[in-house]
């Protein structure tokens, strides 16, 4: 039984999962704001704009305040888990002791350089160039060492997956001797017979080891002499010594199955080892080539150097981010552990590349951004509603754009990241998925749509509103009825369960069939992933809208120069890899592997030419760009994407359904590639086409409605709510377990609470977190009340 | 469920009626008339739920025509969950498009407003005027409350989870799965004779949950042949369903509905496996399996 405690009479399940959302919310905040910070300042030096290094300048002040809040919480967060949760604490200390003092470290470089980053503004203000030559041999010196980073990334790293392969045989041949040997071998014990003389022959044909037996009145004992030929590097560490296993005779069997487990584990921990030794040595690249580029910001500028120091201060939160989600990720699916035993047995790093940690690295970091978007718009729409002077309601209006342009850049492709999280949940663990998408935690998912669905219909609301300050908006007022629509019905596909809340009488009607017999299909996969891909490709379509909305003519694309005409061919040559590479997996697929018969193969042709379509329209539109045909090319796009991924393949993924089920993630992959293709060639083509267009007007800051500001906040608090409640399925989905199936919660606490409980807590998290950011945010103005009146 | 519907009918009322104001007044006669149709469905759900579900005595008006026209044998009921987030949708998005510049918000509050406070009528809309705000509105606010505070006797709606959050083996191996040729074959027959005996009664010969007594259940055996069913869960799990029943399922998601027996304790293990086996061979699916990571 483990000790549990508690926090001033609080139960220390609701006390850590308050203290970690939180602490999380912030950390979110902190780590997403320089991201764009320091984008929108190297946007002002390229520009030399200054109202643009006033806007970084603006958000880095943000963050100044925010990482003490963080950071206090984040040492709470540490007391109450080692106060409360000691068993627990004490095994992932065991597991990632090494990581946490990295962390630690790292929390010291991002503290000092988040500082020196924002203090430093005007110290390293001028961009007078300091010795040109000098930068020159830097640049290229870290070119050079990039280089390098990649050839041994490319060429150098260990095959790991075959390592394992290894491991995982050899575990395989030893059960499969265990099964056949076992029962025989445990019947000759018993009958006292000298059997080691019987076993020579037949387990070196099974098993290919030199095996040995000693049995003696009540004991008996394995010996397994390792024949170094069969094995390869990855198991040599247990080859060195011979393995003896002492078990009763009745436990022959099981003995060997442990054997075979040790072995597998031993191949992992090997890959393991080699993988960290790769990484290492790229870590020690990158750092030299970190070095060197400093050295060259030093010599060409002040301001240069300056945005350095903003780039290695995302770099340190990145890194901050990726330790911490191990020791999350290790908790949802760990690895490294002895599969009898229960005991870690890998190494750290070992458990911190676990199957959950990447998916979870690319939510979080494009989560981050949603939240530091959508949180610093908001800031920014207080500011603006309660703006005494014109001049500081306009620098704010555009703040508040910026913010909101941040988190829907983020949010967009958010929803694939977060599938490929719930892909890899599916694949870890079937179970756990289940839980996730159709058990307990299947209600949170439709609350989770909500607030997804709230906060695509205010991102675009705002953008249609914010419209109203652009001369030559007009035109294309009329197409918003017919976007809301859209947006309307996929929200309603994607709000819709599979199990309808019924009431008795409804039930009744439907005489005792388990769902209702055509809403049903909306709450499927494959209706959710068409709603999804449409929504995303709608509010794609407000911001080309919002974008264009004050150009007039275009120039002719041969004036754009080379430069364009590279971007666009390289651009094409990117969405063509993609889309071919993912045409030739589904091609190349066996369907045995993913449980599907030979005779649905039919099924995989039809994504693959959905694939292949969406790459002949690609390079249709690149040719007619190219004749100065640039903005119906985005309409062929846009509508062959939505006719594709939707549409076609929506309609398809009902058919895989039904014969190929094991396809369907496969399915949305490539309805995920198709849309991906479109957000990013239309993108690139709408920059080349409006370059250098007539301007109708320039856009009037500050002249939008009251309306507008209430939007940011509205996105604010919708984000919050679903970074809240998501953090709980994430968290819950491990059911009684501290690490799933390795460290059980004994506690009285570790069942799964009702929905309206966890509605409570989150939505008490997120007053807390709101309330909080408002205190340090009025607390970082007390120092700058004047400023934004005195700068505007 | 019932204030939430009620506001958001009266939400829907006012919306449509300005609109459909608005649009008359412009000449958008067939925009005007969508949003009289839009109207009269919401005044029908408002007044006679009946007609939308077959409630009580009244007559299936549109479940019928959805039997009608989908050609099933059972009535279609538009459920209230689904009707009012799609009218609270629906409601959203006008007012989204209404407000989305200050000339359009203009243009659809100008009619309210001009009703509210525009200045000398003439007498019918005095009138209406106070027909409205002193009679129309406090009867529906009365009514909302009344609504709010009446006891009803029908039984709480239910939320059912799709596959229940039960502790399942995961290691569990299906002891048939690697069978070939003739041994799969023989397998095979003994796991239909096995379906035959103890799961056919109410699973039905397809599996799809028609089985002879299926009709004598408040909610019927699962569907396998549906791919939202057994085809989204992994062997182990189903085997768990099989050995636990209605009676094993957890504590969380409670009250369940299924009627399930307990089979752990009349099948052997292996029988339970073959029936397992037949359940997705006659459904003609595909269990679930982990993935490669």
């Amino acid at each position: 039984m483990q000790d549990y405690g508690t926090f001033f009479g609080l139960d220390p399940r609701t006390t850590v999962w308050f203290v970690a959302q939180i602490h999380l919310m912030f950390a979110g905040f902190v780590l997403g704001v320089p991201m764009f910070a320091v984008v929108v300042e190297v946007v002002g030096a390229r520009l030399r704009e200054p109202r643009y290094d006033r806007l970084a300048r603006d958000f880095a002040r943000l963050l100044s305040v925010a990482a003490a809040t963080t950071a206090a919480l984040g040492g709470l967060l540490v007391f109450v888990l080692l106060g409360l949760y000691p068993t627990f604490t004490t095994h992932l200390a065991g597991v990632f002791r090494s990581s946490f003092f990295l962390y630690g470290l790292v929390f010291f470089g991002e503290a000092f350089v988040l500082y020196f980053w924002f203090y430093s503004w005007d110290r390293l203000s001028s961009t007078e160039p300091r010795s040109p030559l000098m930068a020159r041999g830097f640049w290229a010196a870290t070119a050079a060492a990039l280089l390098v980073g990649v050839g041994v990334f490319l060429f150098a790293g260990p095959d790991v997956r075959g390592l394992r392969d290894v491991g995982v045989a050899e575990g395989e041949r030893v059960e499969r001797w265990a099964e056949q040997l076992g029962p025989w071998l445990a019947r000759a014990i018993e009958d006292g017979e000298e059997v080691a003389e019987y076993l020579v022959d037949p387990v070196d044909q099974l098993t290919g080891y030199e095996v040995s037996l000693v049995p003696d009145d009540d004991r008996a004992s394995i010996r397994i002499h390792r024949n170094a030929e069969l094995l390869v590097d990855a198991a040599a560490r247990l080859a060195e010594e011979d393995v003896t296993v002492e078990v009763a005779p009745a436990r022959l069997m099981e003995a060997a199955v442990v054997l075979a487990a040790d072995l597998e584990a031993g191949a992992a921990v090997t890959a393991a080892d080699a993988s960290a030794r790769h990484w290492k040595r790229l870590l020690a690249i990158g750092l030299v080539a970190l070095l060197l580029s400093c050295l060259a910001c030093a010599f060409t500028s002040a301001k240069t150097l300056h945005v350095w120091f903003g780039v290695l201060l995302n770099l340190l939160g990145l890194a901050l981010l990726l330790i911490a989600n191990s020791w999350i990720t290790y908790t949802m699916s760990p690895t490294g552990v002895h599969g009898a035993s229960g005991e870690f047995v890998g190494t750290t790093w070992q458990a911190t590349a676990n199957p959950l940690w990447n998916p979870l690295n690319l939510h979080r970091v494009l989560a981050n951004m949603v939240l530091g978007g959508f949180v610093a718009a908001a800031y920014a729409a207080v500011r603006s509603l309660a703006a005494p002077t014109e001049q500081a309601r306009e620098r704010y209006d555009w703040m508040g754009y910026v913010g909101n342009f941040v988190g829907m850049a983020a949010l967009l492709p958010l929803p694939f990241a977060g599938y490929y999280l719930g892909r890899e949940i599916y694949g870890y663990s079937p179970v756990m998925g289940n839980d996730m998408m159709g058990g307990a935690f299947s209600w949170s998912f439709i609350l989770q749509a909500l607030l997804i669905g709230m906060l695509f219909l205010g991102a675009n609301y705002y953008l249609w509103v914010g419209m109203q300050r652009i001369p030559g908006a007009n035109r294309y007022r009329r197409y918003i009825p017919w976007n809301t629509a859209i947006l309307v019905l996929c929200f309603a596909v994607w709000l819709t369960p599979h199990n309808l809340p019924l009431g008795a009488d409804e039930r009744a009607l439907m005489a005792g069939e388990s769902f209702h017999p055509v809403l049903k299909y909306f709450g499927l996969m494959s209706a959710k992933n068409a709603a999804v891909n449409l929504i995303i490709v709608s509010t794609f379509f407000s911001f080309l809208m919002y974008r264009r909305a004050n150009r007039g003519a275009v120039r002719p694309f041969a004036e754009q120069g080379v430069g364009a005409k590279i971007v666009l061919l390289g651009t094409l040559a990117t969405t063509l890899v993609g889309l071919a590479w993912y045409a030739s997996v589904v091609r190349g697929m066996d369907p045995a592997s993913i449980n599907v018969g030979e005779g649905a193969r039919w099924i995989f042709d039809g994504a693959m030419y959905a694939l292949l379509a969406q790459a002949a329209v690609c390079v249709v539109a690149t040719a007619m760009t190219l004749v100065d045909r640039g903005r119906t090319a985005q309409i062929l796009v846009l509508v062959s994407t939505v006719a594709l991924a939707t549409v076609f393949l929506g309609a398809w993924g009902f058919v895989a359904m039904t014969d190929a089920s094991g396809f369907l993630t496969s399915l949305a992959v490539c309805q995920t590639l198709i849309v991906l293709s479109c957000l990013l060639l239309v993108t690139v083509i709408d920059v080349l086409v409006f370059r250098g267009a007539k301007v109708i007007g320039r856009i009037r800051w500050g002249a939008i409605p009251r309306r507008a500001s209430y939007a940011l906040i509205w996105n604010c608090v919708a984000v919050v709510m679903l970074m809240g409640l998501m953090g709980y399925v994430r968290s819950g989905l491990r059911d009684d377990w501290h690490v799933y199936g390795v460290l059980r919660d004994t506690s009285e606490w570790a069942f799964t609470p009702t929905h309206a409980e966890m509605s409570v807590k989150v939505a008490l998290i997120s007053l807390i977190f709101i309330a909080l950011v408002a205190l340090v945010f009025w607390l970082g103005d007390l120092a700058h009340e004047d400023a934004p009146a005195e700068e505007g | 469920m019932g204030l939430a519907l009620a506001i958001l009918v009266q939400a829907a009322l006012v919306a449509a009626l300005v609109l459909s104001a608005r649009l008359v007044r412009q000449g958008r006669l067939l925009a005007a008339s969508s949003m009289v149709v839009v109207l009269v469905v919401v005044f029908f759900k408002a007044a006679f739920p009946g007609l939308m579900i077959g409630r009580g005595d009244e007559a299936l008006v549109v479940p019928g025509i959805a039997m009608w026209a989908t050609g099933r044998d059972l009535p279609l009921p538009v459920p209230d969950v689904a009707f009012a987030s799609y009218l609270a949708l629906t409601v959203a998005g006008c007012l989204l498009v209404m407000t989305a510049s200050d000339k359009a918000q203009q243009r659809a509050l100008e009619p309210v407003r001009a009703f509210l406070v525009g200045g000398d009528p003439r007498p019918w809309q005095r009138w209406t005027r106070g027909l409205v705000l002193w009679l129309m509105v406090p009867l529906a606010c009365g009514w909302l409350v009344l609504d709010r505070y009446t006891v009803s006797a029908a039984p709480p709606v239910e939320s059912r989870q799709a596959h229940p959050s039960i502790g399942v083996d995961e290691d569990w191996e299906n002891p048939f799965a690697g069978l070939a040729g003739d041994e799969a074959e023989a397998a095979l027959a003994r796991a239909r004779d096995a379906w035959a005996v103890h799961c056919r009664a109410c699973h039905g010969m397809r599996a799809a949950g028609q089985g002879p007594l299926a009709r004598g259940y408040r909610l019927r055996p699962a569907d396998f042949t549906d791919p939202g069913t057994i085809a989204t869960v992994v062997e182990a799990y189903s085997l768990q369903r099989i050995l636990d029943g209605g009676v094993g399922l957890p504590a969380n998601g409670s009250p369940w509905d299924s009627a399930m027996p307990r089979w752990r304790d009349s099948l052997d293990a292996e029988t339970a496996w073959l029936a397992l086996v037949a359940a997705y061979d006659i459904a003609g699916v595909e269990p679930m399996t982990a993935e490669e990571l």
